[in-house]
């Protein structure tokens, strides 16, 4: 008797559908806000920052793999988010052959040779980054002057980004830069960085579509604000407010983004919580009294250390009764 | 690309209830010899004919459920057959001989309010069940009483009186419909057998649980009101209905794992479909020899009653449906059904539903790495972390899974469901708990 040939595999037998994929592509389109900011900004040469990222990033996978005899695996579009977020993060003034071997650092030593994506304890896109930030530290450090394309004048207040105005030319300084300014991107600064209303856009949409979860950018975020405001209270002639230290730098930005990456950051309730306030406190520690004039990076790679200790901090099992017998 | 949300992920949408239909009767049936508590001894000889109702296998111990032949016909018995689990075991087929008439029910209905005897009667009804509790229905709805003098069991936890009775009206996972059908249809019998089963507990307080969406018919609803039985609704979210995690909910006991045994607890949860099998075989004095099923395909669900051990063959053929290549057959269910290689294996009281899908609509599994998104740490209703433990299992680390918490997973098969890499997630966990356990039996 011919048998017709059934499927079998173990339960369950539904899927809810997610991907990689789909998470990938729904991170980019939350990414596309700071991208536009960019451009609005800084024009052409960020867009071509961003591309020269991007390809570099998706063609060293491709190649790593192939020459590994791996399975292609570009259409998850991990390699896309890590280009992309590395091109946003670097200052749109960068010469190009810098940018494409950050990128080539991110997936290589950041992503690939940890075995891929989710498996890397460090976020891949800082790796990359700090790859280029210390060895070509000086290349990184020229932020051109913003050129709006629209709505916005010429803001002329500052002529560095407004972490450097403040560690650079002090507190006075940095407090004639408009809040407004900060808050839309209108000041020099990375091409993605800059605009926090365009990062909340985007991380806003990430945690409605449940791509990421509320605990780690909401600890970031609040503990910079408290942290660095109780610092800007105790001694408001020294230190800036809490309110210029979340809009500078790549605060928002990181608390979104780099903070969350998959596989780099813990999956437990009290490890979110920890380590989004481990990050917001080592992010002004940084700022305040470290060599390094954004603390973000650093304090998103030195907290992705800990993640493997934080997820030891899990919720009770449920069923499980503390049995002396 | 299918978007979804994650957060929506475990809300299920209700089921619109079909009628429970039968079919006529099949040429052969197949009842398991082993069952959750072990293997039945044959009480009948190769090639003897049975009549309806007939005890055909039973346990040397007394006390737990007895096969009976669902069939009239000449039985045989062989000794390796594939049941709907994946398990293989002895078997007896009946051949059907059409020469005998099927004749329901074999004693006289049993009028009484003796608890003792009910409990009796329950027990000698042969009635299994599909969740897979620690204890025979008879022996787990005894009061400390009934079971040291029906069952002679006095140890713990059967020492405890019963607080809570939980009836569970609410079905099991996404897709079924079998116990809305049945608390829609059955309603007399089923106030029938939870009178009986209110009576054997001596339960100082019962629950009547279902599903918020599903309007209970006036008749159960004033029926349970006048037993003094409290009616609360729930939203339908998979996997409320399931024991470990009812209980909690219910009650706000959790229940000690592993082993999730509810009667230490004090607590015991049946199900309407078996408090039906009970009405029924209280009503007609027999044992249950009909077992209800869920078909569900492309075209819609159908509930069908059915004699204890049709070949899902048989029921597929009848109902008119053919499975394409390439397409899946699973009876269990979508989240906790197990796929058939064969469809000759037998519907018993422990399958509740036969589901096919189209080649469609299969999900492949992806034998890629995990990317560490703790999506199934958010879903998991037990708090583990099944990515932890995914890859202790993967990678044969099985002493850290277990002190991971492994065997406290419940294997509900959210983990999976919700995992963007595919990963087969219940099977890694299932292979670390199947090693687990054979270390311990070699050592």
């Amino acid at each position: 008797m011919k048998r017709p040939e059934f499927v079998v595999s173990m339960s369950p037998h539904i899927h809810a559908g997610y991907s990689i994929r789909q998470m990938m592509l729904e991170t980019v389109v939350a990414l596309l806000p700071t991208l536009l900011a960019g451009w609005l900004f800084f024009g052409g040469a960020a867009l071509a920052v961003v591309a020269t990222t991007t390809l570099v990033a998706v063609f060293t996978e491709v190649l790593w793999q192939k020459i590994l005899g791996r399975p292609i695996e570009i259409f998850d579009g991990a390699s896309l988010v890590v280009g992309l977020m590395l091109g946003l993060i670097l200052s749109p003034a960068v010469p190009l052959w810098l940018a494409a071997i950050g990128a080539v650092a991110a997936i290589l030593v950041g992503k690939e040779l940890f075995g891929g994506t989710g498996n890397h304890p460090f976020n891949s896109v800082l790796v990359g980054w700090a790859f280029v930030f210390l060895s070509y530290h000086s290349l990184m450090q020229y932020y051109p002057l913003p050129e709006p394309k629209m709505l916005f004048g010429f803001s002329g207040y500052t002529e560095y980004p407004a972490l450097d105005t403040f560690k650079l030319q002090g507190l006075a300084a940095a407090k004639d830069i408009p809040l407004r300014d900060l808050l839309v991107g209108n000041v020099p600064g990375c091409i993605g960085t800059v605009s926090a209303l365009a990062i909340l856009l985007g991380g806003l949409y990430l945690i409605a579509r449940g791509i990421i979860r509320w605990h780690i950018p909401l600890t970031f975020l609040v503990s910079v604000w408290l942290f660095a405001g109780y610092f800007g209270l105790t001694d408001p002639q020294v230190y800036p407010s809490g309110t210029f230290q979340l809009l500078a730098g790549w605060v928002m930005f990181g608390a979104f983004f780099l903070a969350t990456q998959p596989g780099t950051c813990p999956v437990t309730v009290p490890g979110m919580l920890l380590y989004g306030i481990g990050c917001g406190c080592l992010t002004i520690i940084i700022r305040t009294w470290g060599t390094y004039i954004d603390g973000v990076g650093f304090a998103i790679l030195l907290m992705n250390g800990l993640t493997p200790l934080l997820d030891r901090i899990r919720p009770k099992v449920i069923g499980r009764v503390e049995d002396v017998a | 690309m299918k978007l979804t949300n994650i957060r929506n992920a475990l809300a299920t949408r209700l089921q619109t209830t079909p009628s429970i239909t039968s079919l006529s009767p099949p040429a052969r049936a197949v009842l398991p010899l082993l069952t959750p508590w072990g293997e039945m001894d044959p009480v009948v000889a190769d090639g003897n004919p049975v009549s309806v109702g007939q005890c055909v296998a039973r346990s040397p111990d007394q006390r737990l459920p007895a096969v009976y032949a669902s069939l009239p016909g000449i039985v045989k018995k062989v000794d390796s057959w594939t049941f709907h689990d994946g398990r293989r075991g002895a078997a007896l087929v009946i051949d059907a001989s059409g020469s005998e008439a099927a004749q329901p029910g074999s004693g006289n209905p049993v009028a009484t309010d003796d608890p003792q005897q009910l409990a009796e009667r329950i027990a000698a009804a042969g009635i299994g069940e599909v969740d897979p509790y620690p204890w025979p229905l008879a022996a787990r709805l005894a009061s400390p009483e009934l079971a040291a003098a029906v069952f002679a069991l006095s140890d713990p936890p059967f020492d405890r009186p019963i607080e809570t009775l939980i009836i569970n009206g609410m079905d099991r996972q996404p897709g079924d419909c079998l116990r809305m059908a049945v608390i829609r249809e059955y309603s007399d019998i089923l106030l029938e057998g939870i009178g009986a089963a209110v009576k054997v507990s001596a339960a100082s307080s019962v629950v009547f649980i279902h599903y918020a969406s599903q309007q209970l018919p006036q008749g159960l609803a004033e029926g349970l009101q006048q037993l003094g039985i409290g009616i609360r609704g729930y939203q339908q979210k998979y996997p409320i209905a399931l024991e470990p995690v009812l209980v909690p909910v219910a009650t706000g006991k959790e229940l000690a794992q592993p082993g999730a045994d509810a009667r230490r607890e004090g607590v015991a949860v049946v199900d309407v479909v078996a408090l039906v099998k009970i009405g029924e075989a209280l009503s007609s004095g027999g044992p249950a020899i009909t077992t209800l099923v869920q078909v569900a395909a492309a075209d819609g669900n159908r509930v069908i009653r059915v004699p204890v051990g049709t070949t899902v063959e048989t029921i597929l053929e009848q109902v008119g449906h053919q499975v394409p290549g390439g397409g899946k057959v699973i009876v269990g269910g979508l989240m906790l059904g197990h796929a058939l290689p064969d469809l000759r294996v037998p519907v018993t009281h422990q399958a509740d539903s036969i589901v096919i899908q189209q080649p469609s609509q299969v999900h492949r599994y992806r034998n890629r790495a995990c990317i560490g998104c703790g999506y199934c740490a958010r879903v998991c209703p037990m708090n583990l972390l099944p990515n932890e433990l995914g890859k202790y299992c993967e990678f044969g680390r099985f002493d850290e899974a277990e002190r991971q918490d492994l065997f406290y997973c419940i294997e509900c098969g959210l983990c999976a469901y919700v995992c963007p890499a595919g990963r087969p997630m219940v099977q890694l966990l299932r292979y670390g708990k199947q090693e687990l356990k054979e270390m311990r039996q070699e050592s």
